[in-house]
């Protein structure tokens, strides 16, 4: 007999407030309803109220877990309408910086999922990661959640000598901590459970428009870094990781492997890093419009900001990733286990306050 | 109380504080004396953290939580969004902080809050000892954002702060021919603009980051200044260091100026008011001279023909 099981919207497993209605036929999942809305802070119309560099501190507050890619991606947008070319030195911090949220944001994916199986050893494990990360971001910018790192010009902060020093220090512990991490999912038995469970084909995960991690866990090679590159990853030469098989274990191995990835970026980047100036002077307005595009931990992330000539923009909208994998997490949940679910919710990494705003 | 029961509750924050929750899970911040756990049910707990405003849809269900959580019913406003709407503070959803429905036991503030500050203000609300962790808990880095301190010698109140401060923690006040400009710090997301903009340097984000109150009336500070009264009318229009600043900033700036001062402060003493009155006086008298001039030069060639 079908029966209607609810989650949330406020509940322990997850990290924010959405509503799903699965309907159970026999312990198998046949429907699934998903409402969102919980958080929302009305931030597209706040923005279209401020000025500028007011703006900035709203878009990082968009979201916490990627707040520096917000404020980025704004400030890109900005800087292509008012026609400012920023130095090289600051998109060599931005790169660091986004590259190091990336890690923080992987690495709680991780954790949650290793949690959501049950196997503590690597929830732990992940967190003890995440903390190096954060204390990183934190010497560099002096706030561990929002580095608000990136401004209209250029970068607020430069990364000392000494700072860049103890990352190249901490590195080589991350690049451990990442492969043990890779190595629990290619060996742990109980995420072994994880494979066939939550699959997205290629064909559906490109009707639903999947982005990020999902793409990728699905063979799509979706990933701004490498369709259109933006600060200097074309420079860095970017590698896009890709896996075929579309279930929960490819999905989390893809963030495994991209945090390796990461990890050679940083490393690289802080090596060529050129000397010079960090910030250039905001000029006056001027009228335009452009639609930014980057690459959030979750996938691409999309802004556009019209310009009228004055100090407030005429429009703000912004698009999250998560807004197109929900759609997919409902392909993904259909036919599985009710048991499954809480797997295949953290393997698609929702970020509600994104969705919402 | 020794053991601590949270219950989670996100009524609409960006999730920043939510994962610095779940941070605090982390075997770094295991603490020998103070035992806490993030439960899953609202039954099994007996304390309640908010982060985020307060909005429309999660109003109902926050009171329904509240009602669920078992006695001592300890309430936490998690950041500056909890507390006061943080840099929301015009968005149409938000109705306010948490404050408005449940009483709030303690205010943490930040944006987020480190995990250690959670801890420290948990060992702060039950006594507890927490000597040998305040080693991890109280470290901090240099370039730590933390309060903004103010340096009252060098203030001018020329309200550059307060008219950029994304998150409306300052706030101007006249009475009674005083200046008084306010710092919340309660609604504060140490975001360092105002350190950025001041044109006197008299703010520095300290590296005070361990900042948690139980009233939020205490969590306030101001600096009072003596305001300039108009030579002409009168009327009030700026502060005395302020007019001073801007003197020092035409002496710098224009070698030219330099025997003048007195007229400079002169000009400057009259409100922007009066010296624009002033000032149509003066073009109407240079006009009328230069049109006497014009009418002198035209009878000389009169006179010459």
């Amino acid at each position: 007999m079908a029966k209607t099981t609810t989650i949330g919207p406020f509940h322990p497993f997850l990290l924010e407030p959405f509503k799903l209605d699965l309907k159970v036929d026999n312990g198998i999942i046949k429907e699934v309803r998903v409402e969102v809305g919980f958080t929302h802070r009305g931030i597209e119309e706040l923005m279209q109220r401020n000025i500028y560099r007011g703006n900035l501190f709203i878009a990082e507050r968009v979201c916490g877990i990627c707040s520096t890619v917000h404020g980025t991606v704004y400030c890109e947008t900005v800087e292509k309408i008012f026609e400012i070319e920023i130095p090289e030195r600051a998109k060599f911090i931005r790169t660091v910086v986004l590259e190091l949220e990336r890690l923080r944001s992987h690495y709680l994916n991780l954790g949650l999922i290793f949690h959501a199986v049950g196997f503590e050893k690597g929830f732990e494990k992940s967190l003890q990661g995440r903390e190096e990360v954060m204390d990183l971001i934190e010497m560099m910018s002096g706030n561990r959640v929002n580095p608000s790192i990136s401004t209209i010009g250029g970068v607020r902060w430069d990364i000392s000598e000494m700072v860049a020093k103890k990352i190249l220090n901490t590195l080589p512990q991350l690049k451990k901590s990442a492969e043990t991490l890779l190595n629990f999912l290619n060996n742990e038995d109980v995420l072994k459970g994880t494979e066939d469970i939550g699959f997205l084909s290629k064909e559906d995960a490109l009707k639903f428009g999947a982005l990020g991690p999902v793409a990728r866990g699905s063979g799509w090679k979706r990933d701004i870094r490498w369709n259109e590159p933006y600060e200097v990853y074309k420079e860095l030469g970017f590698e896009c990781v890709i896996e075929e098989n579309g279930d929960v274990l490819s999905r989390t191995k893809v963030r495994a492997k991209e945090n390796l990835e990461s990890i050679r970026l940083i490393e690289k980047a802080l090596k060529e890093i050129p000397e010079g100036e960090i910030k250039v002077e905001m000029p006056e307005p001027k009228e335009g419009e452009h639609l930014g595009r980057i690459e959030a931990p979750r996938g691409e992330l999309v802004y556009f900001i019209k310009s009228d000539g004055t100090n407030i923009p005429s429009r703000v909208k912004l698009r999250a990733p998560s807004f197109n994998n929900l759609r997919a997490l409902s392909e993904m949940l259909r036919s599985e286990k009710e048991k499954y679910a809480r797997q295949i919710i953290e393997s698609m990494d929702p970020c509600l306050s994104c969705t919402d705003r | 109380m020794k053991e601590l029961k949270i219950y989670r509750v996100d009524t609409a924050s960006c999730n920043g504080c939510d994962i610095e929750i779940v941070a605090m899970l982390a075997p770094k911040f295991k603490l020998g004396n103070l035992e806490f756990s993030i439960v899953e049910e609202p039954e099994e707990a007996n304390a309640l953290m908010v982060t985020g405003g307060l909005t429309a849809k999660s109003l109902k269900e926050v009171s329904s939580i509240y009602e669920k959580i078992k006695e001592e019913k300890l309430v936490i406003a998690v950041g500056a969004c909890a507390i006061s709407k943080g840099v929301f503070q015009k968005g149409y959803p938000l109705k306010g902080g948490i404050d408005k429905v449940l009483p709030v036991d303690i205010y943490i503030s930040g944006c987020p809050p480190r995990p250690h500050t959670m801890l420290l203000a948990f060992g702060n609300y039950f006594n507890i000892d927490l000597k040998k962790e305040l080693k991890v808990l109280e470290r901090t880095f240099p370039s730590a954002r933390g309060l903004p301190i103010r340096d009252e010698k060098k203030c001018t109140a020329c309200g550059a702060c307060v008219n950029l401060c994304p998150s409306e923690a300052l706030e101007m006040i006249e009475k009674e021919k005083k200046k008084i400009i306010k710092l919340k710090y309660w609604k504060c997301i140490y975001c360092g603009t105002c350190e950025e903009v001041c044109p006197e340097e008299a703010v520095k984000l300290s590296q005070e980051v361990t900042i948690f109150f139980k009233e939020k009336e205490r969590a306030e500070n101001e600096i009072e200044l003596t305001v300039l009264a108009c030579s002409l009318c009168g009327k009030s229009h700026a502060t005395i260091p302020q007019r001073d600043a801007v003197l020092k900033r035409i002496l710098k700036n224009e070698a030219g100026f330099k025997n003048f001062e007195n007229e400079i402060v002169n000009w400057l003493n009259i409100c922007p008011d009066c010296s624009h009155r002033v000032q149509t006086i003066k073009r109407v008298k240079l006009r009328m001279f230069e049109i006497g001039k014009e009418i002198l030069k035209n009878k000389r060639r009169e006179d010459f023909h």
